[in-house]
């Protein structure tokens, strides 16, 4: 098995409205660490994903994966598949 | 990895590129000063004092991880001392709250970048534990003069050579390997 290890780190981020530098400060790193685990050009310690974990208030296996990361709104509307999922959203907009 | 100023005499160190060209240059210097070192070193043994004056001026500050000054961070990862810092028996005795030293922690390096300086350090290892090798071989032959054309004193100007190299190498090579390798910075 590779090292490769997925996160929606920026996604999260992103929802929250919060910058690198908020993040980073909110952690005690450097704000260039963030962009590298929103890259995956590093994976974090435990420590940190602990921490990230903590501050999101989500679980760590929601943040982070060894397997690519389906879209968020996929994995909580989509059941699983996204053309049922737009489908749906289609009908409900008719 | 970066000090709060990313920049040397007023050019912007962000570009990996312009870090290379500083390293190359800083390293062209320092071989110079080194070569004119050697050239001179039955003459003017204490040369190389001024050789590795230089290369800790470089280490200190312009490539940084030697103190709190130049591009990076001070590879200890201590809080520098300022004013504010409290008296080190009243630290010591814990008379004042930790947070009043750990408010800004623009000097600490977090954990990718003690992973980078240490995998820096292994690196600049793998170079000077080299000379090693050669210093031994060296010293070898020069204890047994007859069995080689070169003199001892040629042998010993050798060594004095490889060392002076060396000195340089330990006091700068693990800050220019991360200089050389961090990808371009955004500091926006």
């Amino acid at each position: 098995m590779g090292n490769d290890l997925y996160n929606r780190i920026a996604v999260l981020r992103a929802e929250r409205n919060l910058s690198r530098q908020d993040l980073a400060d909110a952690l005690g790193i450097n704000y260039q660490t963030v962009g590298f685990l929103e890259r995956g050009d590093y994976n974090p310690s435990l420590t940190l994903a602990l921490d990230l974990s903590a501050y999101f208030g989500l679980p760590v296996e929601a943040i982070f994966s060894r397997k690519p990361l389906r879209p968020l709104s996929e994995a909580v509307y989509g059941d699983g598949n996204a053309e049922a999922a737009v489908k749906m959203a289609k009908r409900s907009v008719r | 990895m970066t000090s709060t100023s990313y920049s040397v005499f007023g050019v912007s160190m962000q570009q990996r590129r312009t870090r290379r060209k500083l390293v190359v240059m800083v390293y062209a210097v320092l071989l110079v000063l080194c070569a004119v070192s050697i050239a001179g070193a039955t003459r003017y043994p204490l040369l190389y004092v001024y050789v590795s004056y230089a290369a800790m001026a470089v280490g200190m500050f312009v490539f940084g991880g030697m103190g709190q000054k130049g591009l990076l961070k001070g590879f200890e990862n201590k809080p520098p001392r300022t004013q504010q810092m409290p008296l080190l028996e009243v630290e010591r005795l814990r008379l004042l709250p930790k947070a009043e030293v750990e408010q800004d922690l623009s000097w600490k390096n977090d954990e990718r970048e003690l992973s980078r300086r240490n995998l820096a350090h292994y690196k600049a290892y793998q170079v000077v534990g080299l000379s090693g090798p050669i210093l031994l071989v060296l010293t070898a032959w020069a204890l047994f003069p007859k069995q080689h054309l070169l003199s001892v004193t040629t042998m010993l100007v050798m060594i004095f050579g490889l060392a002076e190299v060396l000195t340089v190498l330990v006091m700068t090579l693990p800050a220019a390997i991360i200089l050389w390798t961090e990808p371009d910075i955004d500091l926006g």
